[in-house]
Formats: C-alpha cells, sequence, structure tokens
C-alpha cells in the first residue's frame, strides 16, 4: 500500500492547521513523492530546521512508505503575504 | 522483506558521536561525493564543492543499519543529511534554502574558524 497525495493532505491539514496548502504529487510512477508548500500559524518563531520537523513529525507514519517529500516552503501567514506582494512586483505584467 | 532489527544502539551512537565531530562538515548520503546515486544528495554534493570547503561524506547505501540508525540519531527521516560543527543542520530543502539566503556559506566559514 502507497501513500496518496490525498492521504498527505487530510493528515497536514488535521496536524498543522494551514491557511494554505499545496501537495504535488512528484512521483512520476517510481513511488510516493511529494513536494509541500504549507502556510501554518503553527511556524511562528520556529527556525526552519524546526519547522520542516513539525512536517515530518505529522507525516510520521506516511514517511515510512514515501519515497521522497520535499518541503519546498513552510512559512507563516504572514511571510507567505510577503512573498505573494513580491511576486507580484517581480511580474508587474501578470 | 528483510526486516533490519532497526534502532540506535549505544556503539552506532557513539561512533556517529565521534564522525560529526571529528569533521567540520559530514554528509551522510546516498552514493559519494564523487558518483552520488539521488538528485537530492548531488544537489547538496554540488553546493558543497561550490563553497570549496572540505567535507566527508558517508554512503548510507552500503550500511543498512547505519542508514537506520542515523534516522533515530537525526530525528530525521531521509537522506541527504549534512552536520555542521557536530550539529545537525538539515537536509536538501533547508541546505538549499539556506546557500541561496547565504546563511549556509556564513556559518561553514564559522565553523571551519572554530
Amino acid at each position: 500500500m502507497g501513500v496518496t497525495k490525498e492521504q498527505v493532505e487530510s493528515c497536514l491539514k488535521s496536524k498543522l492547521n494551514p491557511t494554505h496548502l499545496e501537495v504535488v504529487d512528484t512521483s512520476g510512477g517510481c513511488g510516493a513523492s511529494f513536494v509541500v508548500e504549507i502556510v501554518s500559524e503553527e511556524f511562528e518563531g520556529k527556525r526552519l530546521l524546526e519547522r520542516h520537523r513539525m512536517v515530518n513529525a505529522a507525516l510520521e507514519e506516511e514517511m515510512k512508505e514515501i519515497h521522497a517529500l520535499s518541503v519546498k516552503k513552510a512559512v507563516t501567514p504572514e511571510q507567505w503575504k510577503q512573498l505573494q506582494q513580491d511576486s507580484n512586483q517581480a511580474n508587474p505584467a501578470a | 522483506i528483510v526486516r533490519c532489527s532497526s534502532g540506535l544502539t549505544p556503539q552506532l551512537k557513539s561512533t556517529l558521536d565521534k564522525v560529526v565531530t571529528s569533521n567540520k562538515v559530514v554528509l551522510f548520503m546516498k552514493g559519494t561525493k564523487d558518483f552520488p546515486q539521488c538528485g537530492f544528495s548531488n544537489t547538496v554534493v554540488q553546493i558543497l564543492k561550490s563553497l570549496n570547503v572540505p567535507f566527508e561524506t558517508i554512503n548510507i547505501l552500503e550500511n543498512e543499519l547505519l542508514r537506520q540508525g542515523l534516522k533515530e540519531y537525526s530525528s530525521w527521516p531521509t537522506f541527504p543529511q549534512l552536520y555542521i560543527d557536530g550539529e545537525f543542520f538539515g537536509g536538501c530543502d533547508i541546505t538549499v534554502e539556506a546557500y541561496q539566503k547565504g546563511e549556509l556559506q556564513e556559518l561553514v566559514e564559522k565553523a571551519m574558524l572554530s
């Protein structure tokens, strides 16, 4: 039994209460492989390593079956807003 | 399926303590620095090479006990695992982000001088 994108999503939703969550399945058939982008209040005041540890811990059971997990972003809602403003400024035409 | 009796034995723990403290920069990875066997491991090797610092790599594919024990030792479920100055720094994503922000260079330079 592999792990599905839906399982990863529902697990992260219930444990980290994200305001934004994007899980992308990048396995291409070779086994469970995901890229995660997550925005949560719970990352407030935590260093990057601690934030990634929180994501890993939330997926502890799933990690046994997950082949590769890439946490592309683990930010607070405040940082997320900033990031989106920056990217809008970088692409004024968009 | 062979189930390995996983776990961090006291011997393995003290060996790992020595390994991560006797080198300033240590990378536990899939493959070797000259022949990485996974894209994530390769990424970290290329970053470390570009920083021009001496670093040790240890191939976890050659030792299943080491591989399982390290996950517990670092409380980190995947590889590669980067250690700087005796301390766990992170996996591939953390290393890439720190490198892009210039934080990795800073930390490695500090480690070299300590």
